[in-house]
């Protein structure tokens, strides 16, 4: 006991709250389909945790076995510590955003948002009070009168999240809620939905496909592909320090070399040879017991171009120019590889003046933005 | 959203064209025919005097329509509503939960479970009904099973329970039908967002989806509660006959008794009762939207 509380205290980076969500081994599996593969995660209190991936990679059947909506093939779901696996959904304290807004049309904006308290049986003096609240919150108090479909599409997602949150429940849920908004308002929403996760203080699980999202609002990400989460970090990390092939692919863009990497310790600076280009210098994104095929991952806003002759860098021909206001991207020919570079419209004009399609180019890289992985 | 709307408001503004109106006239003409004039003469036949034979002759008299309270019509209009009622709530029950379950078997399920539902129809009513006798009558296989327990001489026909049994099983289809439709058209998410707002099975359907398919079940009780009144083949055959239905009644006056204007009365009188309840189903259906307007109001 004694250990645990010094070894807690001495690791800075350790939670200080404890975890809202624990999931050990969850996964489910549709007549044959592994659609979620078992999986471990823990998602901490007053977190915006996304879950990112493709379309079809399980985030909405993850989701459905955190809510009870779907009972899992195996695994255990905790919620502030305490099983949940066999308790059925309305006794879970969390709640669900539902994609497509699920307000009930045969109710006012109002009663939608106090469903869960008249339900709940909350007196109706205290509930009609809360309710008001949490309108206000969502800045729709003008609008309690009116019947869902009398709403626009963001002024519904407001209503989904205020009845939502209206009974304050540990955890929200919410499954790509801006997906059906043009956008505009989804980068309103967003900053609403981070406003009101803060404000509120809830546990914010969040599901989505766009990259973009995720990387702005999220205090953590995991990644998912086909039913196995890839990778769970902070943003910086997840775009930075990709640990698969598949997280460097689908966040961001990214130059993908299959390499064969070297044995070594995870940071250790290795040089790879990449057939027709030759030795490369990057560091192992992992540590590699016995050398195997992997990828060396490099981003092209993370390598330098210069003049071919003025570096001691790999040398590529340039074969296509495109402008895209703030930078340039390259696409340049090494060996048999096209690999992508970007360089900035200030970088272009000083060092680079008159660059043409045909030009050589020396491109270069620290060696510590070429990761090297093996999944 | 708006495509629509203008789509509508164009249609409206188009004027009809002259052969559409030809194309209209066989429509027109049969309505004419075979709906309207019958009606009139039956309506007009009401507040005639009969002569000996039972025929019609002219004259206006309000007559036949004061024997209706004699003790012997009253009886059967009464029994009739009472029957009809008391159908119309079990057809709407067990039409509910029939529906409820048919919506939630995956789609491609839904089809199948329909077709059991129709495919009774597809055999001659009458048929059917004479497979009532023979299901529940002494040499049935209930009273087969009954008897191998050593209950012997069972049998319920004729008696009003069978009657019942009768008038559930030819109008539960019927129920199911409309209460089906409109529960198909429910977001089924709809359920779920309610579950995970904290609502019991009770809940769920009380709050939202017995709403929500309110139209489907008044357009139901609509479908089961008249017909029923107006049934005269389940009487007879299930119920041997001794207490007749309004239907029963109408046959009775107009064949028996000869006396087409009483039997013109009747059939005029449960004319009444359907508008009635029409009405009184259309009022609820505008009572029930309006009133979700304005609940939050009284409330707040
Ligand atoms: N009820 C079900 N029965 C059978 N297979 C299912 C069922 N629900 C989901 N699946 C399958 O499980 C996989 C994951 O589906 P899921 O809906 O979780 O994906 P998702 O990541 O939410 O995708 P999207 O971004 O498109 O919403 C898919 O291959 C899907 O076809
Ligand atoms: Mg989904």
């Amino acid at each position: 006991m004694t250990t645990q509380t010094t070894s807690a205290a001495a690791d800075t980076t350790a939670p200080t709250t404890a975890p809202a969500v624990e999931i050990q081994g969850l996964s489910k599996e549709f007549a044959g389909h592994l659609a979620v593969h078992p999986l471990d995660l823990e998602i901490r209190e007053n977190e915006f945790f996304s879950i990112l991936g493709p379309s079809g990679c399980g985030k909405t059947t993850l989701m459905r076995m955190i809510t009870g909506f779907e009972t899992p093939s195996s695994g255990r779901v905790r919620l502030g510590g305490v099983d949940v696996t066999d308790v059925p959904t309305r006794n879970r304290d969390l709640n669900m955003l539902f994609q497509s807004y699920a307000l009930f049309p045969h109710l006012t904006v109002f009663e939608n948002v106090a469903f869960e308290l008249r339900v709940r049986r909350v007196a109706k003096a205290e509930a009609n009070r809360r309710t008001t609240e949490a309108l206000e919150l969502v800045k729709l108090g003008h609008l309690g009168d009116r019947k869902p479909d009398q709403l626009s599409g963001g002024q519904r997602q407001r209503v989904a999240l205020a009845r939502a949150v209206v009974s304050g429940p540990k955890v929200v849920l919410l499954d790509e809620p801006l997906g059906a908004l043009d956008q505009q308002l989804r980068k309103e929403m967003q900053y609403e939905l981070k406003r009101m996760q803060r404000e509120v203080g809830i546990t914010f699980i969040y599901v989505t496909h766009d990259q973009e999202e995720a990387l702005t609002m999220s205090d953590r990400i995991a990644v998912m592909s086909e039913g196995v989460v890839q990778q769970v970090a902070g943003p910086e990390d997840i775009y930075n320090r990709p640990e698969t092939r598949f997280v460097a692919g689908f966040i961001g863009s990214c130059n993908l070399l299959d390499v064969q990497a070297p044995a070594g310790a995870e940071g250790e600076e290795v040089a790879v040879e990449v057939p027709g280009v030759g030795a490369l210098r990057g560091v192992l994104g992992e540590t590699v017991p016995t050398p195997r095929a992997g990828t060396l991952l490099l981003r092209p806003e993370r390598i330098e171009v210069r003049r071919a002759g003025e570096g001691d860098g790999v040398v590529g021909v340039a074969e296509t120019l495109t402008f895209l206001g703030e930078e340039w991207h390259l696409h340049l020919r090494v060996g048999e590889h096209l690999l992508r570079a970007s360089v900035s419209s200030l970088v272009k004009e000083r060092d680079l003046p008159g660059l043409a399609a045909g030009d050589r180019l020396s491109l270069s890289w620290r060696p510590q933005d070429a990761r090297i992985v093996v999944r | 959203m708006t495509a629509t709307t203008r789509a509508i408001h164009l249609g409206r503004q188009e004027k009809p064209k002259r052969g559409s109106l030809l194309l209209l006239i066989p429509g027109i003409a049969s309505v004419v025919l075979l709906g309207v004039l019958p009606l009139f003469i039956v309506a007009r036949n009401s507040f005639a005097v009969a002569d000996d034979y039972g025929g019609i002759t002219d004259g206006l008299t309000f007559e036949n329509y004061a024997k209706l309270l004699d003790p012997v019509y009253s009886k059967t209009l009464l029994f009739s509503l009472g029957l009809g009622l008391l159908n119309t709530v079990v057809c709407l029950v067990i039409g509910y939960l029939t529906s409820y379950y048919i919506v939630s078997r995956p789609t491609n399920r839904q089809g199948f479970l329909l077709l059991l539902v129709i495919i009774p129809f597809w055999t001659d009513f009458l048929v059917r009904t004479f497979a009532w006798i023979t299901i529940l009558g002494s040499g049935g296989p209930i009273a087969g099973i009954l008897g191998i327990f050593g209950i012997a001489g069972f049998s319920v026909i004729p008696s009003n329970l069978a009657v019942v049994l009768g008038l559930l099983y030819s109008f539960l289809p019927t129920a199911i039908f409309p209460i089906y439709a409109s529960m198909r058209s429910i977001d089924p998410s709809l359920k779920e967002a309610a579950t995970d707002l904290g609502a019991s099975w009770w809940g769920v359907h009380r709050r939202v989806i017995l709403p929500l398919s309110s139209p489907g079940i008044l357009g139901a009780a609509l479908l089961t509660f008249i017909p029923t009144m107006g049934v005269f083949v389940i009487p007879v055959l299930l119920g041997g006959g001794k207490d007749p239905l309004v239907g029963n009644l109408i046959v009775t006056l107009y064949t028996e008794f000869r006396n087409q204007p009483m039997g013109a009365a009747v059939s005029m009188v449960l004319l009444v009762l359907m508008l009635a309840s029409m009405a009184l189903v259309g009022l609820a259906l505008k009572r029930s939207s309006t009133k979700r307007a304005t609940t939050k109001k009284t409330e707040a």
